[in-house]
């Protein structure tokens, strides 16, 4: 080669030199959180690992950095290094951010950006920083567009393209720059609400679930030139505010995957009736209208569908196997082409995006749910041995009982959501994990406290419930699942059983006075007696009742009185008697004669005192110990058998509790060793060797990506 | 692989060329069963038999002749007349949207289109004629002669009414007595308990009542199907498109008029053991009567039926 032929070789070397070496220069000089940032980018929206690794060590080496951030780093690091260590491919469940009620709507294929909605506002955010691009108050829904510069979502604000008297909402379209103006694309006032599902792929229409002034749902396509909707099919009512995002479009734009209730309900409110069934398919209709296919029919909740990004797959969630688990099926021409896979367990019930990335991320929300756990005890020091190993170790449900012969547990359980009902009654036997789900039993308006009891044989629950006549106490035969109303009343609501006597004819409930004050003024104990034959039992104050517990038109007066009395009536003898610091939580002693209370919390401190009093007539009232936080409501005292101990737990500002312990007749509590976050509810079993309690569901709901989704099914057949 | 993936697409587009598109308001998606999908064949064929005299016995009367098109395919008498002027039980009903429909017949005695479509052509009191002579008659065999009635009624369809005009967002369709009227139609009148939906109709079965004569049930209506005592009385609802063109109403033919009917749920129907929860006295006003007959007539459409 001749020099002049080598002249533009060597300069053009020169530059690409310089080029890097000016790339490189820029890249020292960004500040460590930018280079966080990038590598975080790098990590989860680029897939690329290696340049991840190599910018988190950057960041873990940067003089300039914080340690938090430098911390951040290393965890990121760990995280990578655990991955690239574990078989190929392996999903991976990463947790994004927590936040109060968030949904996420959409997602670009990139899985840069994502659509998200609170109550009041719909936003687009960053997947790995977290920034927020733009937030639209009055918006739901946001659908971005593939380019991620376009949006198309629901909108109920106010401005002044919406008008004042509209009850509709509108949908609108609009670009994500800043500047850029919405343009109203349906404003009909037969169209009540809209969810904007997928963009169609080329660009020009928007698939619409759509709620209509009637309630009935329909799937549609939306011109995006001219807002006309065609709509592809109409669903009755058989969609809900909750499930009408369920639907999904596959990638090469052919088929639709929605979840609907298998059958119409009778009336607009989903599963009013008993004959409706709350059996939710996955259908799989053509883009076209052409044609339509039954995905699933377990006769159970199948839901969420989500095609794979290259279209051979549709993931859903099922509950086939009692618990809500994450599935798989391969499909072929819009129809299944082998039967589900399990790909992951129990994954409760979640709300995905529509869409998966390219990449195979699936994007999610978990709403947490609150749990029982079984702790063992050392039967006689009464002190906290381990969580107990077994089949029914820990489950999903709350308000945990104990059966008197300490081999089941009575608990209540969320059900799919928006259906009849919000729990089911289930009772679990601990040594084979059986579960008995009581379906015929309408959990409705069941009540905020203690919702069930044990009678003395084991054989059947007391249920609480409030309706629109008041306080009802229910029978639940658990042989065969009947129910029968027992005692109610019109003036009272129900706080809580507290305890059924030994009889199993006396009951101790806790019941607010409708007639004082419905908003729950304080606690009142109320025993019945006859529990066989319904009575409709009311207060009526007797000379021992404190004269400020009378009705009276100053209903501030009372509340505030109120929180000083425990109030005490038969169906042959009503009579009162006061306690001088109110009562939140009542169990009465194995033999009786004692109820263990917790009084009204300080609205001040939320600090309560732990207190006796004689069952029979409230005389003898000793406080034994206090004052200490507990300021949640739920069952947290119990005795032990032999009456000699009763168990309490009392928190700190954060809600961590402990669960202590203290001699009936006095004298020093002791922390039992147990220490728990978010109790709620506790039991201790009769012969003090378990304790089966309640954690809270978390207040966060948590935003997650499931990685690596679209190639487990593959090896986990 | 250019040009089968040509040859693919250019014969799925001229698959789908001949199928109209729906009325507004309509859904795209027509349920056909696998057995028996929409294909442009049967649809010719059927349109063909349902105006074909020779399916009756005497050769005097086809589906046409209580299916009348210009009525929206009803006939416009109070009970259904066959061969011989052999009077029926029942009114006929209006054939449009029955594509989307589940159950058939007042009663829902047949459970596709297809059964459906055989039933009234042996009813002695309809055409009453055998299967046997219709296929020698047709050359067609019973199976393709259901297949294809039951393809052609698929294409029946009537929307774009002024009242769909308005649910896409024209308001001005509506005038403000018939906005007044929707409103009740949604609210006070309680319609939208059973006419719910774009073909207005619950596709399930009610009693209200007009089956209640002089102390007795002239017609078990559903009960004689499910055999179950809630349904003695109950009669399936019944779309509320094109009512203007297919008086007179109900299962019977009672109601001359729309008014009638107005009159006759405004009253909460007729009371007897079996009567539906949601039918009960509304006491409309005589100008709430008004509004609510002038919201009905508006669900007038234009009924499309056969090829585009």
């Amino acid at each position: 080669m001749s020099t002049t032929k080598r002249i533009p070789w060597v300069a053009a070397t020169i530059f690409l030199a310089l080029l890097t070496a000016t790339f490189v220069a820029a890249q020292k000089s960004l500040s460590p959180e930018a280079l966080y940032q990038r590598a975080n980018q790098k990590e989860k929206v680029d897939g690329d690992t290696k340049a991840a690794i190599d910018l988190y060590k950057q960041v873990a080496a940067a003089p300039g950095a914080s340690e938090k951030l430098k911390s951040q780093a290393k965890e990121r690091l760990d995280a990578l290094a655990a991955r690239s260590a574990s078989p190929a491919g392996t999903m991976t469940d990463r947790l994004l951010w927590t936040v109060r009620e968030s949904r996420l709507s959409s997602i670009t294929p990139d899985g840069r950006w994502i659509g998200t909605d609170t109550r009041t506002s719909g936003a687009i955010r960053n997947t790995s920083t977290g920034e927020i691009k733009l937030v639209i108050d009055g918006a739901d829904g946001p659908l971005i567009s593939p380019d991620g510069n376009t949006i198309v979502y629901n909108f109920y604000g106010t401005d002044s393209l919406r008008p004042k008297d509209s009850t509709t909402g509108q949908l609108r379209i609009m670009g994500v720059d800043t500047g850029s103006k919405p343009r109203v694309l349906v404003s009909s006032p037969e169209i009540r609400y809209s969810v904007p599902v997928a963009w169609a792929l080329d660009g020009k229409s928007v698939l619409l679930v759509t709620t209509k002034q009637d309630g009935t749902w329909q799937l549609g396509w939306l011109s995006v030139a001219n807002g006309s909707i065609q709509v592809l099919k109409s669903l009755d009512w058989r969609l809900n505010l909750v499930t009408n995002r369920k639907a999904s479009l596959s990638p090469d734009g052919r088929y639709i995957a929605y979840s609907a209730l298998a059958t119409n309900p009778k009336t607009r409110y989903s599963l009013s009736s008993d004959n409706d069934s709350d059996a939710q398919d996955i259908y799989v209709i053509s883009a076209d209208g052409m044609s339509e296919k039954v995905l699933t029919k377990t006769g159970g909740i199948n839901d969420s569908p989500v095609w794979t990004p290259d279209g051979s797959r549709i993931l859903f969630t099922s509950d086939r196997s009692g618990t809500f688990d994450l599935y798989s099926v391969a499909m072929r021409d819009g129809e299944a082409a082998g039967f589900p896979s399990l790909v992951k367990k129990d994954v409760g019930r979640i709300f995905p995006v529509n869409t998966m990335t390219k990449p195979g991320t699936y994007y999610y929300v978990a709403t947490p749910q609150s749990e029982v756990h079984i702790a063992e005890m050392e039967p006689r020091a009464l002190t906290f041995r381990g969580y107990a190993a077994g089949v029914a170790e820990s489950f999903t449900g709350f308000r945990p009982t104990w059966s008197p012969n300490g081999q089941s547990i009575a608990f209540t359980k969320e059900r799919a959501e928006g259906h009849r009902g919000n729990v089911d009654l289930v009772v679990q036997t601990l040594k084979t994990g059986a579960a008995k789900v009581y379906p015929s039993v309408d959990m409705n308006n069941v009540a905020l406290g203690q919702v069930v009891s044990w009678f003395h044989d084991g054989k059947a629950l007391l249920l609480a419930k409030n309706s629109d006549t008041g306080l009802a106490l229910n029978r639940i035969d658990l042989n065969h699942g009947e129910i029968k109303e027992v005692a109610g009343s019109a003036d009272f609501l129900h706080n809580g059983i507290g305890a059924i006597y030994a009889d199993d004819k006396t009951i101790y409930v806790r019941i607010a006075n409708l007639k004082i004050d419905p908003n729950n003024p304080g606690r009142f104990a109320v025993d019945i007696s006859n529990i066989d034959r319904i009575v409709p039992f009311t207060l009526i104050p007797s000379a021992s009742v404190p004269s400020e517990l009378s009705i009276g038109p100053d209903g501030a007066t009372i509340r505030k009185e109120s929180r000083e009395a425990i109030l005490s009536s038969s169906n042959t003898q009503r009579h009162g008697y006061s306690v001088p610091d109110g009562v939140s939580d009542l169990v009465i002693s194995p033999d009786g004669h004692t109820l263990a209370l917790t009084s009204s919390p300080d609205p001040k401190t939320n600090e309560v005192y732990l207190a006796c009093v004689a069952a029979a007539d409230g005389s003898g009232y000793r406080r034994l110990y206090g004052p200490f936080r507990s300021d949640k409501l739920g069952n947290k005292i119990a005795w032990t058998a032999d009456g000699r101990i009763i168990l309490f737990a009392m928190s700190d500002s954060n809600d961590r509790w402990r669960i202590m312990r203290i001699p009936a007749d006095g004298g020093s509590a002791e922390f039992t060793g147990l220490e728990v976050d978010r109790l709620r509810n506790f039991d201790l079993s009769p012969d003090g060797s378990r304790i089966a309690f309640e954690v809270g569901a978390n207040p966060n709901w948590e935003v997650r990506a499931l990685d690596y989704v679209s190639s487990i099914p593959k090896t986990s057949r | 692989v250019k040009i089968l993936i040509l040859l693919a697409l250019f014969t799925s587009v001229a698959a789908e060329a001949w199928v109209s598109k729906p009325p507004l308001g309509l859904d795209l998606y027509i349920p056909a069963p696998t057995a028996n999908p929409l294909t442009q064949e049967k649809v010719v064929r059927g349109r063909q038999l349902f105006f074909d005299k020779r399916l009756s016995r005497d050769g005097t009367l086809s589906c046409a002749s209580c299916h009348d098109p210009k009525l929206s395919f009803s006939d416009g008498r109070a009970i259904a007349r066959g061969i011989d002027g052999a009077e029926g039980t029942r009114n006929s009903q209006a054939l449009i949207n029955r594509g989307y429909g589940a159950t058939f017949f007042w009663d829902g005695r047949a459970s596709s289109l297809g059964e459906q479509a055989l039933l009234p052509i042996t009813n002695p009191k309809e055409l009453g004629i055998t299967i046997t002579e219709v296929e020698r008659r047709t050359g067609v065999k019973v199976t393709d002669i259901a297949a294809a009635l039951a393809s052609y009624m698929r294409t029946i369809r009537s929307g774009d009414s002024r009242f769909d005009r308005y649910a896409a967002g024209q308001t001005s369709a509506l005038s403000e007595l018939e906005k007044e009227g929707l409103k009740l139609f949604r609210g006070k009148g309680g319609c939208t308990t059973c006419h719910i939906g774009p073909n207005f109709t619950d596709d399930r079965f009610h009693n209200t009542g007009v089956a209640w004569q002089d102390g007795r049930l002239a017609d078990e209506g559903r009960f004689a199907v499910s055999e179950l005592d809630r349904d003695r009385g109950s009669f399936k609802t019944p779309t509320l498109r094109d009512i203007s063109r297919t008086a007179p109403y109900m299962h019977d033919g009672s109601l001359a008029t729309l008014d009638n009917v107005v009159e006759f749920y405004s009253k909460g129907g007729r009371p007897n053991p079996n009567l539906d929860a949601s039918i009960r006295p509304i006491d409309l006003t005589s100008h709430e009567k008004l509004a609510l007959a002038a919201f009905l007539r508006t669900l007038t459409g234009r009924v499309h039926e056969g090829l585009r």
